[in-house]
């Protein structure tokens, strides 16, 4: 309730208000009056009419008076305007002070002013202002009520306005951006249209220095015109070919139907033809293959539709293809023949190619393997070296060489060599990895082999009695066997330290190593015989026998050397060729007497003077007589000897008495005129199964041992006696020289004779004893020996009875 | 009147070869004497006093070869020869070596 217009004095009536300025009636009106005036404007705006009241009191400069308020509220205006009244008795008569009240008019007429008229108006004024009151708070209520929610409608209102205001900024600034778009989409397409236009002559331009041959066809396919190039190529020209149909060209060739049908099409459906490709025999330039790229172009002016063809020559191209086809042919021919398992990966190691051999043996089916999945079928130990190879190859472009075991189709795994080497393209960069994986099991196989044999090779040369050695290429001894360690009683240190040329005996020293150097030098067998050192400090004989080892080309590699003691044969040997010379001389003394004694026969004979009577016939033939006898036993004995050696001593059994036997060859023993008393002791009767003779030979030698050996007691004893259970015994004593402890071991070696003081003492083969006890072990019988040197010998050979004796 | 007869001793081990020498060379009127004793030979040829001495160069227990020697360096009995025989040829090097004078193989 502003006030809008002052018109005349209000001043008694209205007061401005300390602090800033307010036009609000209310405020400015003076005290007393803002009640009325609130009532009566209240009033007013409530019937629509104008109101007055009158005999309002108002105090000014000491006086009271009375005026009268109107309120008039002015309807025809476009907003609510109220006109308030001020009359006034008091107002000057010439100034109208009208004044508006939020648009309200006031204006001070009457100046009647009286005091009881004052006091009754005042209350009646004063109950009419307390109804007023009262509707006025009621009023007030209802509109503040109206207020408070108007104020709420208002918020929401103005909380609407906000969003609607603020969807409006954003709308707005879409509108902008839009706006901004549209500007510069339009921009574009203004150049756009440029660049078209300069495309477009751009795009003439270069057909015109294009190098391959083009023409333009019209839509009845009549050339309208072509590029030099094309003149060129099919060595025609303008005025050839010149609105002739594309389909005349070259006689007629290019008459295809299909190529007709699809230029038909690029007209009617604006298609293109793209990389048509067609074989013709062209006039002089002969068989191409060429490709067809069309599309319809428009003439700017005046719209014509026209189609480019353009060619491109592929003739060579083809040729190419056909040869890498061929190449390729080849090669996969050769990666799916050859025994080896095939892979290609690119440069990065992803797998690119298997071959079938691979997919055969691995059993994987044909689908994609990744990186890893190869890795699958390598055995699980040796994957992290696989791997590691690998990854290094591929960072560093080396060719690939790792062995491994893998996995079969059925499980099982073999080994495996893989090689890989990348392949360059032209800049230097890998682009594939080319791999090869052999099957190398046998190999391994055979090395394992070889180890294993190598390694039972040291076992068994460990055990031997032998001694082995092993050399290198040039003799030089690397390993020296146990029984090395075992006879010299050095360590295998020492021994490679020092060699076994030390152990040799100096005398044969030179010659071993004459003979070695010459098998190394020609890489020949050796065999040598030298004499080796013992731990003992002796020398005993040895054999060595070495074989080089050769390699495929012949070359030697390495010597096995066998060394083994051969004192014994060598012993053996020094007995035999004493042996020899025995029997050489045993055999020649009876001869020499036999011819003696026919050499005197015939000399005798010769000489005639002599009286036959006196020729000594007789006893020089007996003589001869003994002599071949002697002669013929002597040979039996070495007969008996070989046949011992290959053993093929047959024995004849059967059941003999020995008394009788022994006695039997004791009286032929004694017919050879023996100086020697031979007595014989019975102890029972005794049967046996035997070969007569041979047993008479064992009895035979022990007889004449005890003869020989006993040159001055002339006593030998025989006796027959029951030895143990079911065996008989029979014993020769004699009282001769004896024998040694160490003797009686080495008698019955063969050509074993009792040393004197050369070897050649004691008369006789010395293979007596040896058949001897070889006769009676082949008839399961044992053979004893008991003496003492200087006090005779005692020889018993047992003989196991025959079943016949028992129930004797 | 007959000559004297040479002496002739024969010293071998074995009677076949002795005996038979001594009825050859008695047959060729030598007069031969056999001794089976190599120990008692330089006795025998001291008493014997023989012109030639046959020695077997394989006698039980000794070497023959070693009495020859021996023999040769007795002064009494250095000037006798002395024959010795063997059934080894090769063994007349050995017998020279000991001082025989000569040498006979068996069989003669």
């Amino acid at each position: 309730m502003d006030i809008v217009h002052f018109r005349g004095r209000t001043g008694s009536y209205l007061e401005p208000q300390a602090g800033k300025p307010d036009l609000s009636l209310m405020k400015m009106a003076k005290p007393g009056l803002a009640f009325e005036l609130r009532s009566i404007v209240h009033h007013a705006k409530k019937e629509g009419n104008s109101v007055i009241r009158e005999n309002i009191p108002i105090q000014e400069g000491g006086e009271q008076r009375s005026i009268a308020i109107e309120a008039i509220p002015l309807r025809d205006l476009a907003e609510p305007y109220f006109l308030i009244l001020f009359h006034d008795p008091k107002a000057q008569p010439h100034a109208l002070q009208y004044k508006r009240v939020e648009r309200k008019f006031v204006s001070d007429e009457d100046k009647e002013n009286e005091k009881d008229i004052l006091i009754n108006q005042l209350e009646k004024e004063l109950a009419q202002a307390r109804e007023d009151m009262r509707s006025i708070t009621e009023e007030q209520e209802a509109t503040n009520e109206e207020l408070q929610s108007a104020n709420e409608e208002l918020q929401s209102g103005s909380e609407e306005l906000q969003t609607l205001n603020e969807e409006l900024e954003t709308s707005k600034e879409e509108l902008q951006s839009t706006n901004e778009e549209l500007t510069s989409l339009n921009q574009e397409l203004l150049s756009m249209n440029k660049n078209l236009k300069t495309a477009k002559n751009f795009a003439i331009d270069i057909l015109e220095t294009v190098r391959e041959p083009w023409i333009v066809l019209d839509s009845l396919l009549r050339i309208k015109s072509a590029n030099n190039v094309f003149y060129k190529t099919f060595r025609t020209s303008e005025a050839e070919i010149e609105n002739k149909s594309v389909l005349s060209l070259g006689n007629r060739k290019w008459n295809l139907p299909e190529l007709e049908i699809l230029l038909k099409k690029v007209f009617q459906e604006r298609s293109t033809i793209k990389d048509y490709e067609i074989t013709q025999e062209f006039p002089i330039v002969g068989e191409r293959t060429m490709l067809i790229n069309a599309r319809e172009v428009i003439r700017e002016e005046g719209g014509e539709k026209l189609i480019l063809l353009v060619f491109g020559d592929i003739t060579d191209k083809k040729m190419i293809e056909k040869s890498l086809e061929k190449s390729e042919f080849r090669f996969k021919l050769l990666v799916e023949t050859i025994p080896q398992l095939v892979w290609i990966t690119d440069a990065k190691g992803k797998p690119e190619f298997y071959n079938s051999r691979w997919k055969s043996y691995t059993g994987s089916d044909d689908t994609e393997a990744e990186v890893e999945r190869w890795l699958n079928f390598v055995h699980s130990e040796d994957r992290k070296k696989v791997l590691d190879h690998w990854q290094n190859c591929l960072e560093t472009g080396e060719s690939l060489s790792v062995e491994y075991r893998l996995r079969d189709s059925e499980g099982n795994y073999n080994w495996f060599l893989a090689k890989a080497q990348p392949v360059f393209s032209t800049d230097g960069e890998i682009m594939k990895w080319f791999g090869t994986i052999t099957n190398v099991q046998v190999q391994k196989e055979a090395g394992n082999t070889l180890k294993k044999s190598s390694e039972q090779f040291r076992q068994f040369t460990e055990l031997i009695p032998e001694k082995v050695t092993n050399a290198n290429a040039k003799g030089e001894v690397n390993y020296y066997n146990k029984s090395w360690e075992d006879y010299t009683g050095w360590s295998q240190k020492k021994l490679k330290q020092k060699g076994w040329l030390e152990l040799v005996h100096p005398d044969d020293r030179a010659g071993t190593l004459k003979r070695l150097k010459v098998s190394v030098e020609k890489g020949v067998d050796l065999e040598i015989e030298m004499r080796l050192l013992d731990r003992k400090g002796e020398y005993r004989w040895h054999l060595t026998k070495a074989i080089p080892i050769k390699d495929e080309k012949g070359e030697v590699k390495q010597w096995i050397g066998a060394t083994t003691e051969i004192d014994r044969f060598k012993e053996e040997e020094k007995r035999k060729e004493g042996f020899l010379q025995l029997v050489s001389h045993e055999l020649k003394t009876p001869i020499t007497s036999i011819k003696g004694y026919v050499q005197l026969l015939l000399s005798l004979l010769e000489q005639k003077q002599q009286d036959i009577d006196n020729l000594p016939i007789a006893p020089s033939l007996k003589r001869i007589d003994e002599q071949v006898t002697r002669l013929t036993r002597l040979i039996s004995e070495i007969l008996d000897l070989s046949r011992i050696e290959e053993n093929k001593l047959e024995l004849k059994k059967k059941v003999y008495n020995i008394n009788e036997l022994v006695e039997e060859t004791i009286q032929d023993i004694n017919r050879t005129e023996i100086e020697h008393c031979i007595e014989l002791e019975q102890e029972g009767d005794f049967d046996a199964e035997v070969d007569k003779d041979r047993i008479g030979q064992v009895i035979i030698n022990l007889v004449t041992n005890a003869i020989k050996y006993s040159p001055d007691k002339k006593e030998v004893k025989v006796r027959i006696f029951e030895s143990g259970k079911n065996e008989v015994a029979v014993s020769v004593t004699d009282q001769g020289i004896g024998i040694s402890e160490q003797d009686q071991r080495e008698i019955f070696k063969r050509f074993h004779r009792v040393e004197g003081k050369s070897e050649e003492t004691y008369a006789g083969l010395g293979i007596g004893l040896f058949l001897a006890r070889e006769i009676v072990e082949r008839h399961e019988g044992e053979f004893i020996v008991k003496s003492k040197l200087g006090e005779g010998s005692n020889f018993t050979f047992t003989l196991p009875n025959s079943t016949k004796n028992q129930e004797k | 009147m007959t000559k004297e007869r040479a002496k002739i001793l024969i010293i071998d081990d074995d009677p076949a070869i002795g005996e038979m020498l001594k009825t050859l060379l008695e047959f060729s009127n030598y007069e031969a004497t056999v001794s089976d004793n190599p120990l008692q030979a330089k006795e025998m040829i001291l008493k014997l006093n023989p012109d030639i001495v046959i020695l077997d160069v394989r006698l039980s227990g000794v070497d023959g070869t070693e009495v020859c020697a021996d023999l040769k360096r007795d002064d009494k009995i250095t000037d006798v020869p002395i024959l010795m025989m063997s059934a080894l040829t090769g063994a007349d090097k050995t017998c020279r070596n000991a001082g025989a004078d000569g040498f006979i193989a068996k069989p003669f």
